[in-house]
C-alpha cells in the first residue's frame, strides 16, 4: 500500500515537472509574442506616424493619426495628404469600419478582408488592428537564447487565420521584434517585415521604424515610420465611435 | 472502260443485296454527319455564350493582360475611330474596370463585398454585349455619368441589394489615392453564368472614370465580329502598334474555353472514329459475303480471260460506286438533318439545367451547326474507307483457282 502510494507520488511529481516546464516555456514565447504582437498598443496609446508605400507605379506618403484602447479598439486617420484626409479606420470588438469623408459613408469590412490590404499599402487590416491575436490563435515555440531567439508560430487547427507559418526573430533582451517573416500555407515566404530606430518609450523599447517587403514584388515596400508614440493617455471608449469618425 | 461498265451493271445484277449494304453506309454517314453537327453547334453556342460578354476580340495596353493595373489603360475617342474604320468590327465597347469594396446597408445589417466595377457606356455596349437584355429586376444604366449600379444576380443576392438601395464603393484610384463613390441599384442582371453574376457590378464609365482618376482612358475594347471564328483572322489584320497595344482573340483571353473546346473536338474525333469503325464491319460483312456467294460468277470470268489482276481492280471499282453513292446520299441526308436541327433547335432545359464551365454556359438545347468539316470529312472518309475494305477480297481473288471453284460448285 505505502510503496504504491509513493510510486504514485513520484511518477505524479516527475510528469508535474515536466508539464510546469513546458508551461513555463510556452508561457514565455506567448507572453513575448504578446508583447510584440502590441508593442504600439500597450494599455491605451497615441501616435502619429508616416507611412510611406512604394509600388512600381507610384509612391505614397501618408501621415495617420493612431489611438487604441486595450487590444479591441483601435482608431487611425489620414491627416495626410489633402485628398484622403479624414479617411478613417475604425475597430472596435470583431467589428471594423472604414470612414470616407468625400461621401459622409462608412463601410463595414468582414472580417474575411482582414489579409486584404489596407488603403494600397502593403500593411493588411489586419496589421493594422491586429485582429487576429498571434498569442492566441497560433502554437508558439521558440528557440535560441544569447540576446535573441526564433519563435515560430504555427496556426491552431481549428484558427481561420490568413498566414500558414510566421516566424519572429526577437531581440530577448530588449523584448522587441527584429524581423517578422510570414509563410502561405504552401511554406512558401510572402512577406517579411523588419524593424529598427529602437527607442526608449515610457519604459520600454520600442522599434519606431517598420519595413514591410513583399517578397513577389522586390522593388515595392510600405515603410511606417512613428514620429510620435505615447502610452497610457486617458481614451474613454466613447472615443472608438462611428459618432468621432463623423465629427473630425 | 469495259471495267467501270461491268462494275456498275454488276452493282445492280442483286439490287436487294446492294441496297441494304447502301443503306447502312448512308445512314451511318448521315448519323455521322449529324452528330458532328450537333457537337459543332455545342461548341458554337459554348464559343458565344462566353464571347458575348467577353467579346470576340479584345484590345489593351501592352502588359494590361498580364497584370491588370488600374493605371495600364489606352485611349477611349481616338482607338474608338480606329477600329470601327473596319468593316468586320461590327461593335466597340471601351470598358473601364476598378476593383473595390461594395457595401451595402447601414450600421450592423450592412453586408460588403470585394469585387470589380466594369464601367462601360450603355450606348456602345448594345453593340457588343447582351446585358441590357439579361435585366431581370428594374432597369439598366440609363447613361454612361450616372451614379446607377446593375448588379449581377449572385452579387445582388450576397449582398441583400434590393433595386433603389444605396450602394458605398471603395478603391483605389490610378494614383494610389483612396476612390469612393455612392451608386444607387438601377437593375439586376442575369447573363445566364452564375459564376460571373457572382461578381458582376456595372457602373457608368465616365463615373468609373472619375473616381479612378482616368480622364479619356479605358482599359480594354471589347469588339464584336460577324462570327467568333474571324477574331484570329481580324486580329492578324490590325493594325496596330504590338509594343504599345495587346490584341487578343478570345481563344487567348478564354485559354479554360480553348481548352475545353480542345478536349472536346478530340473526343468529338474518337467518337466519330468509333462510328466509322462500326461502319468499316458491316461493309466488310455484307462484301465479304456477296463475293463468296459470286465465287462462281468470278471464276467464269477468269475462265474467259478475265486476269486477277483486272478482277481485283473489278471489285474495287464496285466498292468504290457503292461506297459513293452511299457516301454521298448519306451526307446529303445528313447535311438536311443538321440544317433542320439548326433551324429548329431542341430545347432540353426540361432535362438539364444550363451548366457553366470555363467562364462559358452550355445552353440545354440541341442545336446543329453543318460545317465543312461536320459533312465532307464523313462523306470522304465513308467513300475512301468502303473502297479500302474491298481490298481484303480483292487481294484473297487473286489466289483464287477458277477450275477448283467450277468443280466444287
Amino acid at each position: 500500500m505505502q510503496s504504491r502510494h509513493l510510486w504514485t507520488t513520484v511518477v505524479w511529481s516527475v510528469l508535474c515537472a515536466f508539464s510546469i516546464q513546458v508551461t513555463a516555456q510556452e508561457m514565455t514565447a506567448r507572453e513575448l509574442i504578446r508583447r510584440i504582437e502590441t508593442q504600439y498598443q500597450g494599455e491605451t496609446s497615441h501616435a502619429i506616424a508616416h507611412m510611406r508605400v512604394v509600388t512600381e507605379r507610384w509612391t505614397r506618403e501618408m501621415t495617420l493619426e493612431m489611438w487604441s484602447k486595450n487590444r479591441d479598439r483601435f482608431l487611425v486617420r489620414v491627416l495626410a495628404p489633402k485628398k484622403d484626409e479624414g479617411v478613417s479606420t475604425l475597430k472596435v470588438g470583431d467589428d471594423m469600419w472604414n470612414f470616407l469623408p468625400s461621401i459622409d459613408r462608412l463601410i463595414k469590412i468582414p472580417s474575411s478582408m482582414m489579409g486584404e490590404s489596407w488603403m494600397g499599402s502593403h500593411l493588411t487590416n489586419d496589421d493594422l488592428v491586429k485582429e487576429n491575436q498571434v498569442d492566441r490563435l497560433y502554437d508558439l515555440s521558440m528557440t535560441g537564447g544569447d540576446g535573441t531567439a526564433e519563435i515560430v508560430a504555427i496556426p491552431k487547427p481549428d484558427a481561420a487565420v490568413v498566414w500558414g507559418r510566421i516566424i519572429y526573430t526577437v531581440d530577448t533582451e530588449r523584448l522587441i521584434p527584429l524581423s517578422i517573416r510570414y509563410e502561405d500555407e504552401a511554406g512558401e515566404l510572402v512577406r517579411t517585415i523588419t524593424f529598427d530606430d529602437v527607442q526608449r518609450i515610457s519604459g520600454r523599447w520600442v522599434p519606431l521604424e517598420m519595413r514591410v517587403q513583399p517578397m513577389d514584388e522586390p522593388q515595392e515596400h510600405t515603410l511606417l515610420n512613428y514620429q510620435k508614440l505615447e502610452f497610457n493617455v486617458r481614451l474613454s471608449d466613447d472615443f472608438f465611435s462611428l459618432r468621432t469618425l463623423r465629427r473630425r | 472502260m469495259l471495267l467501270v461498265r461491268l462494275g456498275y451493271r454488276s452493282i445492280w445484277r442483286n439490287r436487294r443485296r446492294t441496297i441494304l449494304t447502301m443503306t447502312a453506309m448512308g445512314l451511318a454517314t448521315a448519323l455521322i454527319v449529324l452528330t458532328l453537327s450537333v457537337y459543332e453547334g455545342m461548341f458554337r453556342d459554348m464559343i458565344e455564350s462566353a464571347t458575348e460578354y467577353q467579346g470576340q476580340l479584345r484590345i489593351t495596353a501592352e502588359g494590361y493582360f498580364e497584370e491588370p493595373r488600374t493605371d495600364i489603360t489606352v485611349p477611349q475617342d481616338t482607338l474608338r475611330q480606329v477600329l470601327l474604320s473596319y468593316p468586320d468590327i461590327r461593335g466597340a465597347a471601351g470598358r473601364v474596370r476598378g476593383f473595390a469594396l461594395l457595401s451595402y446597408g447601414e450600421g450592423d445589417s450592412s453586408t460588403t463585398q470585394a469585387t470589380e466595377l466594369l464601367g462601360i457606356s450603355p450606348e456602345e455596349e448594345r453593340a457588343v454585349s447582351r446585358f441590357e437584355d439579361r435585366i431581370i429586376a428594374g432597369k439598366f444604366l440609363s447613361g454612361e455619368s450616372t451614379q446607377e449600379i446593375v448588379l449581377g444576380r449572385g452579387l445582388a443576392r450576397s449582398m441583400d441589394a434590393e433595386i433603389g438601395g444605396e450602394i458605398v464603393a471603395m478603391g483605389q484610384d490610378a494614383y494610389g489615392s483612396v476612390a469612393a463613390d455612392i451608386f444607387r441599384v438601377a437593375g439586376i442582371v442575369d447573363t445566364g453564368d452564375p459564376v460571373r453574376d457572382i461578381s458582376l457590378a456595372l457602373v457608368g464609365r465616365r463615373t468609373l472614370q472619375r473616381m479612378l482618376a482616368l480622364d479619356g482612358q479605358v482599359h480594354e475594347w471589347t469588339l464584336r465580329l460577324g462570327s467568333p471564328l474571324q477574331a484570329e483572322a481580324v486580329s492578324a489584320r490590325l493594325r496596330l502598334d504590338p509594343e504599345e497595344y495587346d490584341v487578343r482573340s478570345w481563344n487567348r483571353f478564354l485559354p479554360q474555353l480553348n481548352n475545353l473546346l480542345e478536349i472536346s473536338r478530340a473526343s468529338r474525333f474518337f467518337f466519330a472514329l468509333i462510328f466509322y469503325f462500326a461502319v468499316v464491319l458491316v461493309t466488310v460483312n455484307t462484301m465479304y459475303m456477296a463475293l463468296f456467294e459470286r465465287m462462281r460468277e468470278f471464276a467464269v470470268m477468269s475462265a474467259i480471260g478475265l486476269r486477277p489482276a483486272r478482277l481485283s481492280l473489278l471489285i474495287l471499282l464496285e466498292a468504290l460506286f457503292m461506297s459513293g453513292i452511299a457516301g454521298i446520299a448519306g451526307g446529303l441526308l445528313g447535311l438536311l438533318a443538321s440544317l433542320l436541327l439548326q433551324r429548329y433547335t431542341i430545347d432540353i432545359s426540361a432535362f438539364m439545367p444550363s451548366v457553366s464551365i470555363a467562364e462559358t454556359t452550355m445552353v440545354p438545347r440541341i442545336r446543329a451547326v453543318p460545317a465543312p468539316d461536320t459533312v465532307l470529312i464523313p462523306v470522304f472518309l465513308v467513300i475512301a474507307l468502303g473502297t479500302l475494305v474491298a481490298l481484303f477480297p480483292a487481294w484473297r481473288l487473286r489466289r483464287m483457282r477458277p477450275v477448283e471453284v467450277l468443280r466444287e460448285v
